[in-house]
């Protein structure tokens, strides 16, 4: 059993490779129940009624994109489908292209005219001040939507003037500025609901609002995405991810025993020797 | 005088920032702290033009020096190729910008949103992928139970694992996991949080009142 302490780290990153390749290009499929936390999150947005206003912040950018994006399509559609106007913000300067891949795949498709059913407000610097500014009034901080359109002559944004008129918040974040901004200063000092997606990694740190009711749930990397996919009943890539990210976590859990017993073995013997 | 003068700024903005939190909407301390939060934005937007100029005179300064030279080259040309490109033709899929509305570039292909798609996209993936294998050797060479609290947390980070994807609903890990998460997990962090909190709070109050002063620079 010797080989299990010395054995080549290249074997396991092989290992690794060939348990998530080939599920994922075979496309192998789970059978997925969602979790009570994205549950939480599509029946309040299903309680929503039509013409509500949903603020969407996009605050990530391409090195979550496999985690976030999916679950940002998923939410699109269902914003869809409910006839909710969206207001699109980004806190991170290099969401904006995801954002717009996302629309094309959901909202354009479903026949929503932009400017009167959506509006995509872009990036502003700024974080935490950005939202405590537009809890004031959210035409002075954007002035105008992504193309230069004064926000006075948008449809979408009719009546809404401060966070304050927002029905529900979504925060789909990868980091800072993020989720934890805008709950302290958009959720916690207008009481609205607030609903949020992040990676896995960071959603330990998360759970906490949850239990303090300042989110109502939410959705924690590709799993997250996954649950929301099966809710709104159309699986995409976070349903697609989860044989691939099985195997490899199956894989790290055997490794994690493998390695254990090398180590236990080494020491019993190191302990007869001495 | 250079460092009175930032001191009283300090005092009597901090004081009147939280001072406007006691008054109603619409009265003229919340409307004076909105032009202030203006200042922020403001200040905010010039930190990019700060970091970006930052940035190039670093990058030149050790190019001239020879120090990874071939490296900051290729940082200053992505810099100065993808900001031009940004600046005068727009982020979108199609060039909209209204200087070339009509003109030559007109609805036309940007290269600006393919660099996004193409380069910053699968560099951005590729990265964060890396990841995964970094995590395999670490679980298969560090992950050790080499204590009592060590096999804790073993135990703990492999029900969170499986948590992750959906062998957990039908094993039942699901409960298991969301009770780790809403329950020790919360505890914990909600502790740091809290410290965390206090330390701010505390810090802000020395800088309001003058006794932390390393943000004016020198000693």
């Amino acid at each position: 059993m010797d080989w299990l302490t010395r054995l080549d780290r290249r074997w396991l990153y092989l290992a690794m490779a060939v348990v998530v390749a080939v599920p994922f290009l075979e496309k192998w499929t789970f059978p997925i129940i969602p979790s009570a936390a994205a549950r939480k999150i599509y029946d309040t947005v299903e309680a929503l009624p039509p013409d509500s206003v949903v603020l969407f912040s996009a605050d990530y950018d391409p090195g979550s994109e496999a985690e976030l994006y999916p679950m940002t399509v998923a939410i699109f559609e269902h914003l869809a489908r409910k006839n909710l106007r969206l207001v699109i913000t980004q806190l991170w300067p290099n969401a904006d292209p995801l954002v717009q891949e996302a629309l094309k795949t959901t909202l354009i498709p479903a026949g929503k005219v932009y400017g009167k059913d959506y509006v995509n407000l872009g990036y502003r610097p700024g974080g935490s001040i950005l939202i405590s500014k537009c809890f004031d009034d959210i035409p002075q901080a954007f002035k105008t939507d992504k193309d230069g359109t004064r926000i006075a002559d948008i449809e979408a944004m009719r009546g809404v003037g401060k966070l304050g008129d927002v029905d529900l918040f979504i925060v789909i974040s990868a980091g800072t500025p993020g989720i934890q901004e805008w709950v302290e200063q958009g959720q916690a000092r207008t009481g609205r609901p607030m609903a949020s997606g992040m990676t896995a990694v960071s959603a330990p740190d998360f759970f906490q609002y949850v239990n303090s009711n300042n989110l109502i749930g939410i959705l924690g990397g590709l799993r997250g995405a996954a649950d929301y996919e099966q809710l709104v009943g159309r699986p995409g890539r976070g349903s697609l991810g989860m044989a691939p990210q099985s195997f490899g976590h199956l894989l790290i859990v055997l490794f994690i025993v493998l390695g254990n017993i090398g180590f236990l073995l080494a020491r019993r013997r190191s302990r007869r020797a001495s | 005088m250079r460092r009175t003068v930032p001191l009283i700024i300090t005092f009597v903005a901090g004081v009147f920032m939280i001072a406007t939190f006691f008054f109603n909407p619409d009265t003229w301390p919340q409307n004076a702290a909105t032009r202030v939060k203006d200042w922020g934005l403001i200040l905010a937007t010039f930190a990019v033009v700060l970091g970006t100029g930052n940035i190039i005179r670093v990058s030149i300064h050790k190019a001239r020096k020879g120090e990874e030279r071939f490296f900051k080259i290729v940082l200053l040309v992505c810099l100065f190729v993808t900001l031009g490109l940004g600046l005068f033709l727009g982020s979108d899929e199609e060039i909209r910008s209204t200087w070339l509305n009509g003109g030559l570039f007109s609805g036309s292909f940007n290269p600006f949103y393919w660099i996004y798609q193409h380069v910053q996209l699968p560099l951005g993936a590729t990265m964060f992928s890396l990841l995964v294998f970094y995590i395999t050797s670490a679980a298969y060479r560090a992950f050790r139970i080499r204590s009592f609290e060590a096999g804790i947390l073993l135990a703990t980070a492999v029900i969170v694992m499986l948590g992750q994807v959906p062998i957990s609903s039908a094993i039942g890990l699901d409960e298991v996991m969301a009770w780790i998460m809403s329950v020790p997990n919360v505890a914990a962090k909600r502790a740091i949080f809290m410290g965390a909190a206090m330390g701010i709070a505390a810090m802000s109050l020395k800088i309001i009142l003058g006794i932390e002063r390393s943000y004016l620079g020198g000693d």
